[in-house]
């Protein structure tokens, strides 16, 4: 997958677990871990929102294309 | 998810093929008994055809039944193994997850085996025909069924549906 997802720097760069995080967006653990891990195919408008308001960041900080990828 | 008010059709489908089943399985225990008592009664069947059809030759019709036996063994078992899949499909849809690529494999399969069952139709109506014109009719024969050519093409076309359901199913799977 081109896309990185980010989300494992930014939880350590703000010093929250994925269950903190799942609390306060009300994702499920298991969704957010497939997210982390690189799983996911696609991801929602309303979850990049959301994971965006929590974490204080863009979805440019989030996603990231990988050119070699 | 399945809705309540389809799980009573589901049941009759269900019931509905396992009798079709049930037929089948009768009908194929019943042609292969037959094939095997036959050769050591066909003395006696000779003697009954000639007395009720004097000018019939049991001689030529011999062969004519083996080959009909043998062709309506093979389509008794291709219908068997469609109902056997319509079976399984029915059953997913029960569970509430139908597109699955599973039901798609099925499906194609069925399409397959539907094609078979036309293929195998021609010489059976023909050896069947053959038969019958030695008991001087002559109204059975091949007949070219434009439903069933439709329900062919349906089939591969819903087939291609639910590969593309479970295509969709996956990639939802997938979104977060």
């Amino acid at each position: 997958m081109p896309v990185i997802v980010k989300l494992d720097d930014l939880l350590h760069d703000r010093r929250m677990t994925l269950t903190e995080l799942a609390d306060r967006v009300d994702i499920t653990l298991a969704n957010l871990s497939i997210l982390k891990t690189g799983k996911a195919k696609a991801i929602r408008f309303s979850t990049l929102a959301a994971i965006c308001t929590a974490l204080e960041c863009q979805p440019g900080d989030l996603l990231t294309v990988d050119p070699g990828g | 998810m399945t809705s309540p008010s389809s799980q009573p059709v589901l049941l009759i489908t269900r019931a509905v093929i396992l009798l079709i089943m049930g037929l089948i399985a009768v009908a194929a225990t019943i042609l292969v008994a037959t094939a095997a008592i036959l050769p050591f009664y066909w003395t006696e069947v000779a003697q009954q055809i000639a007395v009720e059809k004097p000018g019939l030759d049991a001689a030529a019709l011999y062969p004519w039944l083996y080959v009909v036996f043998a062709l309506g063994l093979v389509a008794l078992l291709l219908i068997l193994t469609i109902m056997r899949k319509l079976l399984a499909i029915v059953g997913s849809v029960a569970l509430g997850d139908p597109f699955a690529m599973a039901n798609a494999v099925r499906l194609k399969a069925i399409g397959w085996l539907m094609v078979a069952l036309q293929l195998i139709g021609i010489p059976l109506s023909l050896a069947a025909g053959e038969a019958a014109d030695l008991f001087g009719r002559n109204n059975v024969g091949f007949d070219f069924s434009l439903n069933a050519v439709l329900s062919i093409l349906l089939v591969f076309v819903l087939a291609g549906i639910f590969e593309q359901g479970a295509a969709m199913g996956d990639e939802l799977e997938g979104t977060v």
